[in-house]
């Protein structure tokens, strides 16, 4: 994503009051930056009903551009940026339509291809710290597989670890972009079945990127 | 449930009928599933189906969200805006027009 709209994102999220941002890709969530009473599974099954909307229409050959709801309490607006297989979704949440309104003038300046390509100066640093990237990924993934098998043993780790990258569209070899590791380790705890499991992978976790952290 | 007591939440839009679009807003109600003020009974139809569908899953997004229920919905398509508020239970006010609207513009409609 290109820097600038990360800061015109959090500019909005700072500026007007707005409960958060959500840019999905298809049914993926891309990026987000919400108000802390929103929770990452909230979000991904919040960017599959949302393609599920979107995608009902186009089957029918009915471009919706924007989809406007208001709730009691609170309201949001999906554009969508981009059609094609891996359409671009925006969606912005608001406390009232008024603020709605203010917000999404700003997001509907964002160009497609602005939300999810690298800029030419972050793929030119990509490019030179490859080796560094694809280090820090492998360290990630490795951790995360670490904290999954003590967890809920080494065959089922695995497992969660591959569907987790298949969800992401990722693979091992390539790495994400670095927003998107939250969401990434919050997929991992989805992936797993067995809710103790699931708590004591959280709890490894957190104290391994503790760790991680001060080092 | 429509006039033969069924139910659209949920199906695929394909089933729904298109929609006149008219050149200025066009406003229509919906009383207890009677649609009022429609361009004829295709269109009643179609407006009744096409409410369903979006309040099917706009209130499963608001509910995933933690909103309480859906009550205005602005549809932008590429050359019409289609939008339904709910003011009561079963009592519901529509309006059709034959260009998008932004959304500030189109608060303005109800």
């Amino acid at each position: 994503m290109q820097p600038h709209i990360l800061k015109s994102a959090e500019t909005l999220i700072e500026r007007t009051g707005i409960l958060g941002v959500i840019i999905c890709r298809g049914d993926i969530v891309y990026y987000y930056k919400t108000d802390p009473r929103f929770h990452y599974d909230q979000i991904r099954d919040f960017g599959q009903f949302v393609h599920q909307l979107f995608s009902g229409y186009l089957n029918v050959q009915r471009h919706i551009s924007e989809v406007s709801l208001q709730f009691k309490g609170a309201c949001l607006s999906v554009m969508m940026m981009k059609e094609g297989e891996a359409p671009i979704y925006v969606a912005t949440l608001a406390e009232n339509l008024q603020t709605l309104a203010l917000a999404t003038e700003e997001t509907k300046r964002w160009v497609a291809e602005d939300l999810v390509k690298k800029s030419k100066r972050t793929a030119r640093i990509t490019s030179k710290l490859r080796p560094t990237a694809h280090l820090l990924w492998g360290r990630f993934l490795s951790r995360l597989r670490d904290c999954l098998d003590k967890s809920l043993g080494a065959e089922a780790g695995g497992v969660v670890l591959t569907r987790t990258l298949e969800h992401f569209h990722g693979n091992s070899s390539e790495p994400l972009a670095t927003e998107q590791w939250l969401a990434f380790v919050a997929e991992v705890g989805n992936q797993i079945p067995n809710p103790d499991a699931r708590v004591r992978f959280y709890k490894l976790y957190s104290e391994v990127d503790a760790a991680e952290a001060q080092r | 449930m429509d006039q033969k007591g069924e139910t659209n939440a949920g199906k695929d839009p394909g089933d729904f009928l298109p929609r006149q679009a008219s050149l200025a807003p066009a406003y229509f109600s919906i009383n207890n599933r009677e649609v009022v003020d429609a361009g004829g009974s295709e269109e009643a139809e179609a407006l009744l189906a096409e409410y369903d569908f979006l309040f099917y899953y706009t209130g499963k997004i608001g509910a995933l969200l933690g909103f309480r229920k859906t009550y205005t919905v602005f549809l932008n398509e590429e050359q019409t805006l289609l939008a339904f508020q709910e003011k009561n239970p079963g009592e519901i006010r529509g309006v059709q027009c034959s260009r998008p609207y932004p959304l500030e513009e189109a608060l303005s409609l109800f």
